[in-house]
């Protein structure tokens, strides 16, 4: 995943940017309105003050003497004072309406943009294939998507504007200063840069500390959950009083180093308090000075010192973000990562996508099929220790049969359940579907044509209903019964309060493990599939619940594939297939299988010996 | 009885919770004074600077006189350090109320959570007691900490405000002030507004990263499913209602601030116009103007902070009722106090007092049930010697793991006592039952940490050789050998990282470790290949040896090798005896031998 570079990840944030780019230049020219007449407050104060209580001339500035002299000049002026406060008010009305325009501008920019990135980043997510995600962290991947987007998303409502308002500030605020006097000009940004720079080193420098004190805190939610999650295992071995230590060390390990953050904080809060009022004091000495010499009105001291106040602040600011600049290119960079992984379908580490849609009969067939899972990576679905290959493997299913898999985990059963979906692609050898191989059928076609529950399936946060109907949401109620009643499950899901409205998750049941199971069998008995596979589907269900799912499936027509230790499972299929280390070591019906005396003979024995014995 | 809730949104300000919480950091009193003195004075030096403005114009401009402007220069310069100084200290002494807080909230809730019962656990899910312990506190610790400091600066900023108008010039000070009261109330009205819309916008954007981690875990689901389409187009549906939400509440953030300045500059207006007047008639000094508009520049900040942290107090609220309420929960399983006189507390047991347990297990005449009205025992009754293992089987829900729900004392009967040795259980502390207790639950539970930390659970000063000796007897040794790393294999959360099986064998041997009197075992249902499957039998075998013990059985050989199987139906025993005899009676047993347990 070394893809990206700078380069990439400054690509994301333009390209996030540019179709925004209508509303940031309006919320540009918003703010630079805004600046100019909020400029025009203080100058309006000056004229008040030195040309009409005063008799000075009016201020240097030919907008200013326009529009005095629009108003009727001076005279008019000191007849109707106020005609001076309405301007004032007139002018920040003008410069509110501008904050209040860029405000919104880049808010919608930023949300717009934002939403765009979450929606290509979901549906990214969704077709890279399984083995990546089998690989990647989710809680990696969920911090990318949420706190990673939003600290971009920051950046772009807030952040930028804030650089944008303070440079307005700076280009326009120094003419106007210049014009009024030039040496107190100088003395009025002289600590400026110092300001700002003190700021943007403090912040780049504090990182550390900040990060730190995040990590103590991640550490602290983790240990809770895990406290939380095993609470049955702490009572049951009376552990509290270890658990507390546990705990109370981590917390007082946050509060150190969240408090010697704050103590840097402290430190840089003084320091740049003093700054800012020393600058302000050094403007009001020197312009009080220049005033007493009459260099210049007390009217203009009072726009540097207004001036000054609006530039201080914005200033020290922009040194606060432009130190956190660095970590929006880092989220763009995290972003970018996900994004540059190829879909499903551009994969060079898989088949290609596959065109071909035939009509799906069921009869399967593998021919000298070999996979291994890449480095470092495992079966998703089965997350077991050891990663397992197929070697060299072949058989045939004809349509409607009823396979079952037997074989210890890791030796490749579900392997060949993930290849046969699609979800990998095997590294040399052929699987056929009536005959076509299945690497030139489309991917979703060949995945819409097969039922496949996992052994822990995944239920989503919605109704019980919807769950059931999630491929065919226009089933009727009756389809959605009928496949519940098959899966033995619908007569529980009518025991809760809400029957098939009851949700699903945190906010609604908790369902077992064996009746999530049921819910998934119900779910891929709906969609009517020509293949089933029932990845040890049935694993957490009673025998008896297990023996009724069984006969309901026996009566469809469709090709399926059940994989299960149990062998009185197994001893209904058609054939059983006994797979050992990525190998089929035996394929037969049970039956034969039976009196052969091969592995699945031995298991029978081991299951049902010490029982026959004593029935 | 409501033990949480996500309605709780109340408007109505509640001072009683508040001097809850704020008894609890009791000990950060002190520290708070003294914020809320130098609060005051940041306050009232903030409120100088205008009127050292006017003082300049009035005191060396308007005279034309630069006597005194260096020592005017340098009383300057001395405030500007003591303001650095002051600030310096209100972030540190707020820092450490913030963090005390945290810490201290944190700290009692967590041991709070070791006295609640289980059933509260059985009953709350975990994320919202999650949720309890790391935002709400931390929310709380900023407000606490934060709050203090805006409101104590808010008031002590609009006091010397409006005090050092006053002094200057009493007429112009009320025409100013006149503002306040619009402001105020346009302030609260904000506030209100922008908190509420932004809790939509939390509540929406907690959605997105539920439909996020939601996509992410799904993919192998979805992608056999092919909903990939499906669920984007739900998924931007999501996020397209987020867009309108969050770009709302952001224009509502940003109309505040310029309609305050709006707001201010009428302030600014009067003042200048006003006081220009009388500068003309000589009534005032240009000073005072000049300080006047300097005040009406910066008082709207104060206001606003104010109202700012009125309104997040409100908000905060039910963070503050949620927190409560789960200090507050009482735990509905306790020792009495004669018994935590006599054997300690859970976080202080009294080890030394403990008397020795030999494991006899007495229900005389015990009813409970989980919800009114419908009793899972009733009038039960049952003796099980000291040593004798006990295979509890029956359909759901007859009663199995009530039963052993009630020995574990997580659940209290409703009538009827639990004796262990002849005495009951009430009159020993749950530590000491607990202490006693080895329990394997159906899906075996591992910490983060390395395999050889998980067994030591079960002893906490066990060494490394009677940690592989415990592995050893139940076969457990040679697996966890031959993985990658052996004992020092690090195991992820929840034992991510080990196949089903191998979680169940470190988890018997922890269980050996203990050594425990008390045995339970909830065991697995779900099945495991044959060879672990034999591993898991022979270990089961040895740990029920010597030890009285109870098994929720799903596995024949277990069942088999039990001293006494009771079968439960509707929580009552409707046979019991040995495997044998139970098999020749050709009842219930027998049948449910058929058809209900794995045959393994």
């Amino acid at each position: 995943m070394a893809l990206s570079d700078r380069t990439t990840d400054n690509r994301l944030l333009y390209g996030m940017l540019a179709p925004q780019l209508p509303r940031l230049i309006g919320a540009i020219a918003a703010t630079a309105l805004a600046t100019l007449c909020a400029f025009a407050v203080p100058l309006m104060v000056q004229t008040m003050i030195d040309s009409v209580f005063g008799s000075a001339p009016l201020p240097p500035f030919r907008s200013i003497r326009l529009l005095v002299a629009a108003v009727g000049g001076v005279d008019s002026l000191r007849a109707h004072l106020w005609l001076g406060g309405l301007l004032i008010i007139g002018f920040t009305l003008v410069d509110s309406a501008g904050v209040f325009t860029a405000g919104r501008l880049s808010a919608v920019a930023a949300e717009r943009g934002a939403r765009v990135l979450r929606d290509r980043l979901y549906g990214h997510l969704q077709s890279v294939s399984v083995a990546y995600h089998a690989q990647a962290s989710s809680g990696d991947l969920l911090q990318r998507c949420t706190s990673d987007l939003d600290t971009i998303r920051r950046f772009f409502a807030i952040q930028l504007s804030e650089v944008g308002r303070a440079l307005a500030m700076v280009v326009l605020a120094i003419p106007v200063m210049l014009r009024l006097h030039p040496g107190l000009t100088m003395v009025a940004v002289a600590l400026l840069p110092v300001a700002f720079g003190f700021t943007y080193r403090f912040f780049a420098d504090v990182q550390k500390a900040f990060e730190r004190s995040d990590e103590a805190e991640a550490e602290l939610s983790a240990l809770l959950q895990e406290h939380l999650s095993g609470i049955r295992v702490v009572r049951a071995f009376a552990r509290e009083p270890w658990e507390f230590r546990r705990f109370a060390r981590r917390n007082e390990y946050h509060r150190r180093v969240t408090m010697k953050l704050l103590m840097l904080l402290a430190r840089y809060w003084g320091t740049s308090t003093v700054l800012v009022i020393i600058q302000l004091g050094a403007v009001l000495v020197a312009g009080t000075l220049l005033a007493s010499r009459g260099e210049i009105t007390v009217g203009a001291l009072l726009v540097f010192l207004m001036l000054e106040q609006m530039l201080l602040w914005p200033i020290r600011q922009m040194g606060m973000v432009l130190a956190d600049l660095g970590k929006a290119r880092v989220a763009a960079g995290r972003i970018a990562e996900i994004l540059a992984q190829p879909s499903e379908d551009a994969d060079p580490q898989l088949a290609g996508p596959g065109t071909l849609q035939p009509p799906v009969r069921g009869k399967i067939e593998f021919r000298n099929v070999s996979f291994a899972y890449p480095a470092g990576q495992q079966s998703p679905v089965e997350r077991e220790a050891r990663a397992p290959t197929i070697a060299e493997l072949s058989f045939t299913i004809e349509s409607g049969q009823t396979i079952g898999f037997l074989g210890a985990t890791g030796s490749g059963k579900t392997t060949v359940l993930m290849l046969l979906a699609r979800l990998y692609d095997p590294d040399s050898g052929e699987i056929l579907i009536d005959g076509v191989d299945i690497t030139r059928i489309e991917r979703r076609w060949m995945r819409r044509h097969i039922g496949f529950v996992m052994q822990e399936p995944f239920l989503f946060a919605r109704t019980l209903r919807e769950n059931i109907s999630l491929v065919r949401r226009s089933a009727h109620e009756m389809e959605v019964f009928a496949a519940a009643r098959s899966a033995a499950i619908h007569e529980v899901i009518e025991s809760f309060q809400e029957g098939y409205e009851t949700p699903v998750g945190e906010k609604g049941v908790t369902l077992s493990g064996g009746q999530k199971q049921r819910v998934a069998i119900a779910r891929a008995l709906l969609t009517g599939s020509p293949i089933l596979v029932f990845d040890d589907s049935l694993s957490a269900v009673d025998t008896r619940t297990d023996a009724r799912i069984r006969e309901a499936l026996f009566e469809r027509q469709a090709t399926t594939i059940l994989v299960s230790h149990r062998t009185t499972t197994l001893v209904r299929c058609d054939k059983v297939f006994v797979f050992d280390n990525g190998r089929l070591v035996e394929q037969d019906s049970p039956r034969s299988l039976l009196s052969t005396g091969g592995h699945f003979a031995r298991t029978w024995q081991q299951q049902h010996g010490a029982q026959n014995a004593d029935l | 009885m409501p033990t949480y809730s996500d309605q709780v949104r109340s408007t109505e300000f509640a001072p009683r919770l508040w001097l809850d919480l704020f008894r609890r950091a009791r000990f950060l009193r002190p520290t708070m004074i003294r914020l809320a003195l130098i609060m005051i004075g940041v306050g009232v030096i903030d409120a100088l600077f205008p009127a050292l403005n006017g003082f300049a114009v009035d005191r060396f401009v308007t005279r034309q006189s630069v006597d005194g402007l260096g020592a005017f220069a340098g009383f300057y310069l001395a405030l500007a350090a003591l303001q650095g100084v002051l600030i310096w200290l209100l972030v540190a002494l707020a820092g450490r109320i913030e963090v005390g807080v945290i810490h201290r909230f944190r700290q009692d809730a967590f041991m709070h959570l070791q006295h609640l019962s289980m059933s509260y656990f059985d009953r709350t899910p975990r994320g919202w007691i999650m949720t309890r312990l790391t935002s709400d506190v931390q929310r709380l610790g900023e407000i606490v900490a934060w709050g203090l400091v805006d409101v104590a600066w808010g008031l002590a900023a609009m006091a010397a405000t409006a005090a050092a108008m006053l002094l200057l010039d009493v007429r112009l000070a009320l025409i100013v002030l006149t503002v306040v009261p619009p402001l105020a109330l346009i302030s609260v009205w904000f506030q209100r507004r922008v908190l509420t819309e932004q809790r939509h916008v939390r509540r929406l954007n907690s959605e997105i990263s539920a439909a996020f981690n939601e996509g992410i875990v799904a993919t192998p689901t979805t992608k056999t499913l092919v909903r990939e389409a499906a669920n984007l187009e739900e998924f931007s549906r999501l996020t397209g209602r987020m867009r309108g939400a969050a770009i709302r509440a952001a224009s509502f953030s940003s109309l505040y601030l310029p309609l305050v300045i709006l707001i201010g500059s009428v302030g600014t207006a009067l003042a200048i116009v006003h006081g220009g007047m009388r500068v003309q008639l000589g009534t005032l000094t240009l000073g005072t103007v000049v300080a006047f508009v300097g005040y009406t520049v910066m008082f709207f900040e104060p206001v606003r902070e104010v109202a700012r942290v009125l309104t997040e107090f409100q908000a905060a609220q039910s963070a503050a009722e949620r927190l409560s309420s789960l200090l507050t929960t009482a735990p509905e399983i306790v020792d009495s106090q004669a018994v935590v006189a006599k054997f300690g507390t859970v976080l202080a047991p009294q080890r030394d007092a403990w008397p020795a347990m030999h494991g006899r297990v007495t229900f005389e005449r015990v009813s409970f049930s989980y919800s009114e009205g419908e009793p899972v025992l009733e009038d039960f009754s049952l003796d099980v010697a000291a040593g004798q293992s006990v295979a509890l089987i029956g359909e759901t829900g007859a009663g199995k793991s009530t039963i052993v729900n009630l020995i574990c004392r997580f659940y209290e009967p409703a009538a009827g006592r639990i004796l262990i040795d002849g005495v009951d259980i009430r009159e020993r502390s749950l530590t000491w039952l607990h202490g006693h207790l080895g329990y394997v639950l159906q899906t075996p539970h591992l910490f983060r940490g390395t395999i050889r930390d998980n067994i030591r659970y079960g002893r906490l000063d066990a060494d490394d050789e009677q940690i592989e000796q415990a592995a050893r007897l139940v076969a457990a040794d040679e697996v966890i050998r031959a993985l990658e790393g052996g004992y020092a294999r690090a195991v992820g959360e929840g034992g991510a990282g080990l196949s089903t099986g191998e979680k169940q064998l470190v988890s018997f041997a922890r269980a050996v470790l203990a050594d425990p009197r008390l045995f339970i075992l909830d065991e697995a249902t779900s099945s495991i290949d044959t060879e672990t499957e034999l591993r898991i039998q022979r270990a089961t075998r040895h740990l029920l040896q010597g030890r009285t013990s109870f098994v929720i059985a799903h596995r024949l050989s277990t069942i088999r090798n039990a001293d006494r199987i009771l079968v439960l139906e509707h929580g009552r025993i409707v046979e019991d005896g040995r495997h044998s005899e139970l098999m020749r009676a050709a009842g219930n047993y027998a049948r449910l031998v058929q058809e209900q347990i794995a045959v393994v």
